[in-house]
């Protein structure tokens, strides 16, 4: 189901949400819960029982970390086995195909191809799960104590199309107490209308926009109209992006959370270092904080630092084919900066 | 305060659209778009892991949603006139008023070829055997023979080619060439409608007379008939797909003379008349149906010809509007539809006494319809 569906506009939200405010305070998470494997099974219901026993799997290592805070050796074990988890799921969804057809090609054997559509989210579950054990393992935030609670923060549905990623650390309050009011439901369609209107009206137009000149032929292209079409392109990835975007911190404004923002107006970029902070801000930072930076970053002398570049370029690379694979174009070009951007400000500095 | 006022607003208008939604009467078949809407899908286990019962009810949504004719109109509005796109929901808008669906020629489309060919020789076979002639007649469609008249850049494959192929590989029959006949005459007056996928009463003429040649039966000439106009307000099945406004009608109109205005009955699926006309469908959307009341699995019309020659049509809605033509020429003609159709024709013709088989199609639906293989079962 997407945000811009009839069934979702009329029917999935407007149910949802009159159950939402009529239960009391210590069913909404319930509620939610509910929503969001409805939400799910509109693209892939076989992927809600991954997404139980992922969620099972991370809160007791979790809670396991927290057990075992003295013990180093331990700690690290649940850290791995969760990551390891996560991250197999992950690689299974998005390369097991891939890799089939490898071994195809080098021993000349016929393994059938599984033909697993990645289920939507996916991705972002897995950012979303590995933010939580990797916070409580280095005592950022306090491991969930209560099943319930992680399990809606895990399936949280407005953000799972597109982002922004949302941490623990930045919900642990409001899944126990939402903020529900007049105001913030207010505020909060009015985020998801404009988000809406990003989507449909600008970013499918001058999507269709660029379909057409893309589809034409490359050799006979006039300047201008070049032009028009790198033009048109990046306003279709940009609207739609920070349209789903919108579309998810309005939602969850609905539901009396609070979402980070995810652009700040990346084309008034000075340079591609801004436009890196200014684009898809929860990715980059993600990236930085769980990589990167655990990595040595910058701090480790040039040959490790170039080997961080390349470890970050590789896996922005290949985890944006499965965020962004509604726009399979705006990937490349996505990467491409971003990829530009990580080499590009590390060697000015 | 101003959230207080947003709020008040959005909640009137939104719940005022989920309301009217609920109570918006529920059609089962649209005229505008000629098509059966989505129905409420029955909820089984395996269809709800699937993901087919939940695809349902976003169809049935959608299809029933408050004032849809009037999206789809706003839509087509935006595309066409205000985007400029030269094409709205698979059909593409040509010069001079022409509307063209897509014509896709791909490898599920030889594949389907190579079954029907094969059908058909090994019927044509049967019916040699019995010494009754089989006539094949492939017509082609409006999108190749106006080609000429598509949006710039779109490219349309041979559909002479696909004809000549499908001719060589039919064995036992005699296949009837066409295209350049229409082609020609095209270049003189319209042979299709411009909003609808039929050829026009001149296209069937064209066809007729060609056919008549290869089966040495004598055309009766275009100056013994009147021609009639018996609407100007026909907008075909392009148009309701497009969806568009202010599309110029087509003229709707037929040849009469003696012998088909004054036939001896005509059997259909649920009635019996005296006419191959049926002038209750020009009162409605379909007018097309106004050949040969429309899709019959069977329609068989009996003439006042004396000459003991019985035609079996194995056909699709291109043989309707030939129906004006054929009954000159026999004393019966009978028209199977293998879609709505689950016998052997080979008994058919035996048990009817037919004198010469034809098989009618557009290549559009040639290319797709899998039910020209059930004849033989």
């Amino acid at each position: 189901m997407v945000f811009s569906s009839v069934v979702f506009l009329y029917i999935f939200l407007p149910i949802m949400l009159l159950i939402y405010f009529l239960v009391p305070k210590r069913f909404k998470n319930l509620v939610m819960i509910i929503s969001s494997f409805i939400f799910f099974a509109w693209g892939e219901i076989r992927y809600i029982p991954i997404m139980l026993i992922l969620a099972v799997m991370d809160f007791w290592c979790g809670n396991k970390i927290n057990k075992f805070w003295e013990d180093k050796k331990k700690k690290r074990f649940y850290l791995w086995l969760d990551v390891g988890v996560n991250l197999l799921i992950l690689f299974f969804f998005k390369y097991a195909d891939f890799i089939i057809s490898s071994i195809n090609g080098i021993t000349g054997l016929n393994i059938p191809l599984l033909h697993i559509p990645l289920p939507i989210g996916v991705s972002f579950n897995t950012f979303q799960s590995l933010s939580y054990i990797i916070d409580v393992y280095r005592g950022t935030v306090k491991c969930e104590k209560s099943f319930y609670n992680y399990l809606t923060y895990t399936t949280l549905f407005p953000q799972i199309i597109a982002g922004p990623i949302v941490r623990y650390e930045t919900v642990d309050e409001e899944l126990v107490d939402k903020k529900i009011s007049l105001d913030n439901f207010s505020l909060g369609m009015k985020r998801f209308i404009v988000g809406l209107g990003k989507k449909v009206l600008i970013a499918n137009n001058v999507g269709a926009l660029w379909n057409v000149i893309e589809t034409g032929a490359f050799g006979e292209m006039t300047v201008l109209l070049s032009w028009v079409g790198i033009i048109s392109f990046a306003l279709q990835i940009y609207f739609d992006f920070s349209g789903y975007s919108d579309m998810a911190i309005g939602l969850a404004k609905i539901f009396g959370m609070n979402f980070d923002e995810n652009f700040n107006y990346p084309y008034i970029s000075k340079s591609i270092t801004e436009f890196w902070r200014r684009w898809h801000i929860t990715l980059g930072s993600w990236f930085r904080d769980y990589i990167y930076i655990p990595l040595g970053g910058n701090r480790k002398g040039l040959p490790k630092q170039i080997r961080n570049i390349l470890i970050v370029w590789a896996l922005t690379r290949s985890m944006a084919w499965s965020i962004m694979e509604f726009c399979a174009l705006g990937t490349i070009f996505w990467c491409y900066f971003n990829n530009r951007e990580i080499v590009f400000t590390e060697s000015i500095r | 305060m101003k959230n207080k006022i947003f709020f008040a607003i959005f909640m009137t208008i939104w719940i005022l659209i989920i309301i009217l939604n609920f109570i918006w009467p529920k059609q089962v078949f649209s005229e505008e778009e000629n098509r059966m809407l989505a129905t409420i899908p029955r909820f089984s286990f395996a269809s709800f892991v699937s993901g087919e019962y939940l695809n349902g009810v976003n169809d049935y949504i959608n299809d029933h949603f408050a004032f849809r004719d009037i999206y789809l109109k706003l839509n087509s509005w935006w595309e066409v006139k205000v985007m400029g796109k030269k094409e709205n929901n698979d059909v593409y808008i040509g010069d001079e008023g022409y509307l063209f669906e897509k014509f896709e020629y791909g490898e599920e489309e030889k594949q389907n070829i190579e079954e029907n060919v094969a059908s058909i020789s090994q019927f044509a076979q049967v019916m040699q055997e019995q010494k009754i002639p089989t006539y094949f007649v492939l017509v082609p469609n409006s999108i190749y023979v106006n080609r000429d008249k598509l949006p710039k850049n779109v490219e349309v494959p041979s559909q002479k080619e696909i004809i000549r192929t499908v001719y060589q590989n039919t064995e036992n029959t005699k296949n009837i060439e066409v295209t350049s006949a229409l082609e020609q005459e095209n270049r003189q007056k319209p042979v299709y409608f411009k909003t609808d996928h039929h050829m026009n009463s001149d296209g069937a003429y064209v066809v007729y007379n060609t056919f008549c040649t290869t089966a040495n039966l004598q055309a009766v000439p275009i100056q013994d008939f009147t021609k009639v106009t018996v609407s100007n307000e026909f907008l075909g099945t392009f148009d309701s797909k497009a969806q568009l406004i202010n599309q110029v009608p087509d003229e709707l109109f037929v040849y009469e003379n003696e012998t088909n205005t004054n036939i001896e009955e005509a059997i259909y699926d649920r009635e019996t008349t005296d006419s191959i006309f049926n002038a209750e469908y020009l009162e409605g959307k379909d007018k097309y149906s106004y050949f040969l009341n429309g899709n019959n699995s069977r329609a068989i019309i009996k003439t006042k010809v004396n000459n003991g020659r019985k035609l079996l049509v194995i056909k699709d809605s291109y043989a309707h509007i030939m129906a004006q033509f054929l009954c000159e020429n026999y004393e019966e003609v009978h028209f199977l539809d293998p879609r709505y159709t689950n016998f052997n024709y080979a008994e058919y013709v035996q048990e009817n006494g037919i004198t010469d088989v034809l098989f009618l199609y557009n290549v559009s639906n040639f290319l797709t319809d899998t039910n020209v293989t059930k004849i033989m079962k």
